[in-house]
Formats: structure tokens, sequence, C-alpha cells
């Protein structure tokens, strides 16, 4: 992945100037800086999600697998298919654990035991597949934060992204969360995504 | 310190009287309670108004609000989904906000009259359960709409922005997140908006209720008679027909109609607050 002199304006204020930036493919490429510097900006400018801020303006090229992201025949939903997020904050859907992390296959329309099958796994990669293998059914808001978070994860790489992107994913949360969340990184990288892009943006860890 | 003594005995009045003027409407509901549960037997509810019942009436009733929900119900919905969703803030949303505000709190018979020359008339339904439902449609719509916008504004953008990140369509979004989080909004606007119109009498008087008609409708184009019309009728035009117990047991029918369904309205909320925390 690789963006070419990437600029980004909300409104009058410009938020990213030309950036350009070569991300390996199979690593973990980190990014750091003070806050407000645009970290979550260029994040989301890597799979369109900036593009939903209004007023907001993109110029320059991302390119993934040689394709310009932002060419005007490529659609924003693909590009977001293939590019998985966490977020800062787990932002947990209203639903039960897992259709939480059913939604991304839903969507493409998977169904039956394929469905099953992939949710256990991604479970079991962040860890959570004990935890929560007796309630499936109960609201995700009744766990921990840490958990919360897993389960955005388990829920980002369900999909099988080929890039994923992750603001902060653990700023929310105490040093053993913290742990336990780096283990399902670094567990993430080891078993499915070894010829994988995996980038991540932590400031703090 | 003499103006504020002036201002704080006058609100102290203020608030005295409103007390006051409660107590005497409770009074009075303790009152329709006590000399209306006299008449509330299965007999009474059950048998036909020729036989000094409230048969039909209650049965209209019901029917006239649950159709005009199945109307309102989806059509409400998504214009409010249209309104958060998909309009920007442009001059036209403004004027149809205001148009709903201003339709929210306007008087029954207006509306009444609306659907007197316009689905009746206009449209040629005449007096009947169709222009009745219709014309409560309108007046249950902006409440439906109200509702529903207000519970989708509560929705955090992240839940937004976390179904787009996974590559959802808009529709997907709101199809699989928004409507699911929105759930308790429009049941609580289904319920509210009947609660609305279950005591409405102006709006039917015109459009739907027609004194001479005598059993249920057969056809949609056929006129019905609901609760409020028939107590309004029994007090006006035919006092004397029903024994005073017996109207005061029709006014508790409808009464205990009204707050059982607001009821429900608060539990139905109560409930979901309950189970998802912060969306509402």
């Amino acid at each position: 992945m690789e963006t070419i002199n990437l600029n980004v304006w909300y409104g009058k204020l410009h938020v990213l100037k030309d950036v350009n930036l070569k991300i390996p493919s199979g690593k973990i490429t980190a990014i750091i800086g003070p806050s407000g510097c645009g970290k979550s900006t260029l994040l989301k400018s890597l799979n369109r999600l900036v593009e939903l801020i209004p007023e907001t303006r993109v110029q320059g090229k991302v390119m993934l697998n040689g394709h310009n992201i932002y060419d005007s025949n490529i659609d924003p939903i693909e590009v977001r298919r293939r590019i998985g997020m966490v977020f800062q904050k787990p932002n947990p859907l209203p639903k039960s654990i897992f259709e939480y992390v059913a939604f991304g296959l839903r969507i493409r329309g998977i169904r039956g035991n394929e469905l099953h099958e992939r949710v256990k796994k991604a479970l079991e990669v962040v860890g959570l597949w004990n935890d929560v293998k007796n309630r499936l059914r109960d609201s995700a808001f009744n766990l921990s934060v840490g958990q919360q978070q897993r389960l955005c994860i388990a829920r980002a790489i369900v999909t099988e992204p080929e890039v994923i992107l992750m603001d902060e994913p653990c700023s929310a949360l105490d040093p053993i969360s913290t742990a336990k969340n780096r283990r399902a990184h670094n567990e993430l990288k080891k078993q499915i995504y070894d010829s994988r892009s995996y980038s991540q943006h932590t400031a703090s860890i | 310190m003499r103006r504020f003594n002036f201002f704080g005995n006058l609100m102290l009045a203020v608030c005295g009287f409103s007390t006051a003027v409660l107590l005497v409407i409770f009074g009075y509901i303790c009152y329709l309670l006590t000399s209306g549960v006299n008449a509330l037997r299965l007999n009474f509810l059950f048998s036909s108004i020729l036989d000094n019942g409230i048969f039909e009436p209650l049965i209209g009733t019901f029917y006239l609000f649950s159709g005009a929900t199945v109307i309102v119900a989806p059509v409400g919905t998504l214009t409010a989904i249209y309104m958060v969703e998909y309009s920007s803030r442009s001059k036209l949303t403004r004027l149809v906000d205001n148009a709903i505000n201003n339709l929210a709190c306007a008087p029954s018979i207006i509306f009444g009259m609306f659907g007197f020359t316009f689905f009746c008339k206009f449209m040629g339904l005449g007096i009947s359960v169709l222009s009745g439902w219709l014309t409560m449609a309108c007046m249950m719509l902006p409440i439906m709409i109200r509702s529903v916008e207000e519970i989708l504004r509560m929705i955090l953008e992240s839940v937004r922005e976390a179904a787009l990140a996974l590559g959802a369509t808009k529709w997907q979004m709101i199809s699989y997140v928004i409507l699911s989080s929105a759930m308790p909004g429009i049941l609580t606007g289904i319920i509210l908006s009947i609660a609305r119109i279950a005591g409405e009498t102006a709006a039917v008087l015109f459009t739907a209720c027609f004194y001479t008609m005598r059993g249920l409708p057969k056809t949609p184009l056929d006129p019905i008679l609901t609760l409020t019309y028939y107590l309004y009728v029994m007090i006006l035009f035919k006092p004397g027909y029903l024994d005073p117990g017996e109207v005061f047991g029709l006014a508790l029918v409808l009464f205990l109609l009204t707050t059982t369904l607001s009821s429900i309205a608060f539990a139905v909320r109560a409930y979901y607050r309950r189970r998802w925390g912060r969306w509402m």
C-alpha cells in the first residue's frame, strides 16, 4: 500500500500535506505523532472513510495492489470491504455478540455454516471464544471495554481484509487488556495474515 | 426586597393554583372510576349497542387505529430515516421540519375538516373506515416521525462509521444497524400516536362515523362507530338511552384504553433502555 502526494482538507483546514508513505505488505506499520497531528485522518483516508465527513476534500493517490482507490471507477464500498478498520474506542453495534462479529459477513451475503465457522475462528484469534462461547446471543454491551475492543478486532478480521487499520486500539484500555490485545495482534500476524499488509497506529504502545 | 417578595408570592400563587386544578382533575378521574366501575361487566363490553352494550364502538376503535397504524408506521419511519440519514440541511428540510412541528399540535378538528374535504369528498371515499384510517394516519404522522427522528439522532456517529467501515452500503447500514437501534423509537412512536388518536373524536366525527350505523362494517368503505363518537352521541343526542352509570362506564373504558397504551409506550422504552443502555 502506498500514498502519493496525499492531501486532505476539512473545509478550509489543510490537515494532511503531501503525505508520501510506503506501507510494506505482511508487516505491522506503526504511525506515531502527537494528538491532533492527523493520524486518524490519514488512516481514514486509507479506506475512504474520510469522505463521509462533511466538507472534506481529498487530493492525491492511495495505491493498493497497483490501483488508486480514489479512482472515479472504484466503488468506496468495495474499498472498505477490502480494508478493515478498528477504531480508538470500541463502537459496538446494538446487536448480540455473534451478530456483531457476523455483520461484515452478512452484508456480503454469507450465511449458514460458513458464517458460524468464520465467526468462531475470528473470536478464537482474538482470544475471546472461550469467554463468550456460551453467551453469543447476549448484548455486546455486557462485555468489558477490553473485550469489546477485541470484539471489534474480530469484527474487522472476520472478513479477511487485505489491510487492517487500527486507530489507537489500546488507548482506552488498561495495561492488562492492552497486553491481551497485543497478544491478539501478534496471533493475527502469525496465523492468518502472514502475507498481508497490516498497518497499525499506536501512539502509546 | 419588596419586588422579590412580590414575585415570590406570585409564583407561590401560580403553583398553588395549578396544583389545585390538578387535584380537581384527579378528583374527577377518581369520580369517573368509582361511578363507572359498576358498569364494567363483560355483558356491557360485549353486547351490541342495541342491547345497551358498547361492543361495536369498542371493536370500531381498535379497528380504526390498527388500520391507521399499519399505514403510518412504515411511512413515518421511512420519512424520519430520510430526514436524518439522507437529506442535507436545506431550506426544504427546514420547511418540512417546521411543518411537522406545527402539524403535531394542530387541532384535531382541522384534521377532521381536511379529511372530510380531501378523502371523503375529493377522493370520493365517503364517510368510511378508509377515510377515517387516512385522516387518523395524517394526525399520527407527525408524532411518529418525531419519535423515530429523535432516536435516530441519538445513535452515535461512531456506530454509523463502524458499519460503513466494514463495507456496508448506506442502505445495509440503515436496515441492519440503524433500524434495529431505532426499534424502541419506532415502537414508542406507534404506541404514542395510537394513544393520541384512540381518544380522538373530532377527526372521526366527519370522516368515519355515522350514528345510524348498526353492526360492524363489512368493507372499509362502510362507516363505523368509535368509543369517543358513541360517548359524544350519548351525551348530546341520546341522553337517557344509557344509564348514567353506563355512560361513566363508557368513559372509563376509553380512559383505561388510552392510559394503558401510554403506559405500554413507557414500558417499551424502559425495557429497551435497560437492554441497549446508551441508545435511549
